[in-house]
């Protein structure tokens, strides 16, 4: 199937904050059904503590979803993915252990159905194959678990089936979940490919209208005294002493207007400040230029410093803006400069942003 | 001799947007992606139940009646529908609608018929998980309300059914939580979804100019710099002959140079869309221009691979290269010169040596623009690198090294 290796979120950054407010729902949800059942069939729970120790994991769990699906720690990694599957099933051995031996339903064991909650959340982040290999693994592990219970207390129908009504639904929010990234995916790369010709002849527009801006100026530049000089001296066909002089008056200006236009660094226009010793600026690619651009937009009204100096093999650029003004680097935005600088580190409250790239 | 692939495309107009989605495809996908979702979740439940149905009835007959596996297909046939059947015409709404009820009415006789199903009531885990699947038929069907109206319609439509169907055979009817949550909870997502994405791309507009703008600025600066290198090689040594010639009448030579640099610099930034010569014709341009400035120039190593490096690469090494030769002709004071080419996996060195003047690297002004925008500029904008020996009175030792196919 297409699209099950990529993550919704790694093709369309904006689409992760959106997908916030799913892990937001999902958590509450969870949330809501554990400790509406548990107050429902409170009467079958014998160990508090253990109860307790299954409450921390759901907690943890939901931590970790809600703080995973933040702009500004994007994107929501595999490690994320992992600690929610390890959490949720210890919070499904520990409500099992809560009620080892006194279970009399096993449709209003909490923990299993908020996994399948907080699995469902991770549909909007990672790619659909590893969703569904998580599951495939959880479901086994709730399986055995309900199975040992159900044993245990020697309830009257085959084990499987009480298994079958707390692995299930996971298997189920599992699946689906997968297929939700499978279609956005399947979707944003049939996008890509079907406009990929009209962006192509955008960018050759765009090309053409630089060129075309060019011509005009370098005309302009030439056209201005050096064309006239030269036309003048192949008309004559000769030179004399003033000629040289003038030569040489003629190209000590043009050689100092191209000078000053092949120093220009593009950063300096965005910033009202940057300190690039070391012209670094010019290493960034065209993404990571515009997701800087865009950063900047933002903070138009600020006053904005850019600081650039090499790390190791990275070349670090420190975004600093002042209190003054309005403007804000918003949470998407923030996830744009995660997913385009990977382990940027976004601090909008200390008004500064620290991103890392290679030199291209 | 096979060709070289083509170098990086530093010099070509990339493609932009690609990474900012429009706010109406990302409603359109989202949408699509809900949908399947929802019916891929409906169906594995549904799987489920039937599964633990065929169980049931094979390991303690008296807990489930043998017939629920037709209801059971019914509803996944209505699932299927719902995700796939677009438009769904109005008695499309009013068949679903019927399959629905018709499924769960069976399934609540199925339940009172069974001694061990009908002691949980309607709440049983048989009809609260296809009243959930009615739930989600109904919003996966909605193409009005974005799935709102679809999610309370089938839960009411679902509930509703096996009420009236359970008061019939005598079920005794329990309200059952988990669907009422799930129908609430898919419809309040549903709601909120829409503000939540225009919330998340409201910078859309502002990426895509940042990014528009970012391209047309890198753009110009490639175009920019390369025609900066032209008219360095053209009008600016054009100038600098100039002031250094002495008085008297241009010859016929002179007349024609001046003109040509007038004329190359007119077509500025066009010059690439020359067609480049062939080896041959560059290497005699680079002894000629090595004589015109007293300079001989020999000739060594694979001179041949020159002549496989695809444009841009090709015309910027053919540019630069001259430049070299001009630099020692210039400023070496020497008679002699060597250009010597060498191939190595996917790299193609070129080196112009002098046993000149020399110079200090680190000293050259900054308003020097052969070496930085004529050489390494145009070497380096396209994922070349260029590297410089030299000090005074021990020569000069350029040494230019482009990307060559490895299968060369």
């Amino acid at each position: 199937m297409i699209g099950t290796r990529h993550s919704p979120q790694q093709l369309d950054p904006l689409a992760g904050v959106t997908a916030q407010f799913f892990a937001w729902i999902f958590t509450s949800a969870a949330f809501a059904t554990s400790v509406g059942l548990t107050i429902l069939h409170r009467a079958e729970y014998h160990s508090p503590l253990l109860l307790a120790a299954a409450f921390l994991c759901l907690v943890a769990t939901g931590a970790v979803v809600v703080g995973a699906s933040a702009p500004r720690r994007a994107p929501f990694t595999r490690r994320s993915a992992i600690a929610i599957h390890v959490l949720g099933l210890a919070a499904v051995g520990f409500e099992a252990a809560a009620q080892w031996g006194t279970n009399t339903a096993v449709r209003s064991d909490w923990a299993p159905l908020a996994l399948a909650l907080f699995v469902m959340a991770t549909g909007c982040f990672r790619p659909a194959s590893e969703i569904l290999i998580a599951d495939i693994l959880s479901v086994l592990v709730v399986t055995v678990v309900t199975t040992s219970g159900a044993v245990a207390s020697d309830w009257p129908l085959p084990a499987i089936v009480y298994a079958g009504l707390t692995a299930g639904p996971l298997l189920a929010a599992g699946v689906g979940a997968a297929v939700f990234s499978a279609t956005l995916v399947t979707r944003l790369l049939r996008w890509r490919e079907s406009t990929g010709d009209a962006r192509l002849a955008a960018a050759e527009q765009l090309r053409a209208q630089v060129r075309d801006e060019l011509h005009r100026e370098r005309l302009t530049l030439v056209e201005r005294e050096v064309g006239p000089f030269l036309r003048e001296l192949v008309a004559r066909g000769e030179t004399d002493a003033a000629d040289a002089e003038r030569a040489r008056e003629l190209g000590d200006a043009l050689r100092a207007a191209l000078v000053a236009e092949s120093e220009g660094v593009w950063l300096g226009d965005l910033v009202d400040e940057i300190r690039d010793p070391d012209g670094l600026a010019v290493h960034m690619d065209e993404t990571q230029r515009a997701a800087v651009e865009a950063a900047c937009a933002g903070l138009a009204d600020r006053r904005v410093t850019a600081e650039l100096a090499r790390v190791g093999d990275l070349i670090r650029l420190t975004l600093r803006w002042g209190g003054e003004g309005r403007g804000r680097l918003r949470p998407e935005m923030q996830a744009i400069l995660r997913l385009v600088f990977p382990g940027a580190r976004v601090r909008p409250t200390r008004r500064h942003v620290e991103v890392e790239f290679e030199a291209a | 001799m096979s060709a070289a692939p083509p170098p990086p495309s530093g010099l070509e107009a990339p493609a932009g947007g690609g990474w900012i989605f429009p706010m109406r495809e990302a409603a359109g996908s989202t949408r699509a992606a809900l949908v399947s979702g929802a019916s891929a979740l409906s169906l594995v439940l549904l799987g489920l139940l039937a599964t633990l149905g065929i169980i049931l009835a094979a390991a303690v007959p008296e807990s489930v009646a043998w017939w629920i596996l037709p209801p059971l297909a019914l509803l996944a046939a209505c699932c299927v529908a719902a995700w796939r059947w677009d438009p769904i015409p109005v008695l499309g709404y009013f068949a679903l609608a019927g399959a629905v009820a018709a499924a769960l009415a069976a399934l609540t006789v199925a339940v009172a018929d069974s001694p061990i199903q009908a002691a949980a009531g309607t709440a049983g885990f048989l009809l609260s998980m296809t009243t959930n699947v009615a739930v989600l038929i109904g919003a996966a069907s909605d193409r009005w309300t974005g799935g709102i109206a679809g999610a309370l319609g089938g839960y009411a439509l679902g509930e509703g059914t096996m009420a009236i169907t359970a008061a019939l055979v005598g079920l005794p009817y329990r309200l059952d939580l988990p669907p009422i949550a799930i129908a609430v909870g898919v419809a309040v997502g549903y709601a909120f979804v829409p503000l939540a994405r225009r919330r998340s791309r409201r910078s859309t507009a502002s990426l895509d100019a940042a990014d528009h703008r970012t391209r047309a600025r890198r753009l110009r600066e490639l175009e920019g710099r390369e025609s900066i290198a032209v008219l360095h090689d053209t009008l600016l040594g054009e100038l600098a002959a100039l002031s250094h010639r002495e008085p008297g009448p241009l010859s016929e030579t002179d007349r024609e140079r001046v003109v040509a640099s007038l004329e190359s610099s007119a077509m500025l930034p066009l010059l690439r869309d020359e067609p480049e010569p062939g080896f041959a014709e560059i290497a005699s341009q680079l002894l000629a221009i090595g004589a015109a400035g007293g300079v001989r120039l020999r000739l060594e190593g694979d001179l041949a691979a020159l002549d496989s490096i695809a444009d841009p690469l090709g015309p910027a090494l053919h540019a630069a290269l001259e430049q070299c030769v001009v630099n020692v002709a210039r400023h070496a004071g020497v008679t002699e010169a060597w250009l010597a080419v060498s191939r190595s996996g996917d790299e193609l060195s070129i080196t112009v040596v002098d046993e000149g003047v020399g110079f200090d690297p680190d000293a050259v002004p900054h308003d020097r623009l052969g070496l930085s925008e004529s050489v390494r500029g145009r070497i380096e904008r396209l994922g070349g690198t260029v590297r410089v020996w030299s000090s005074p009175g021990a020569g000069t030792s350029v040494h230019l090294v482009v990307p060559w196919g490895a299968g060369g």
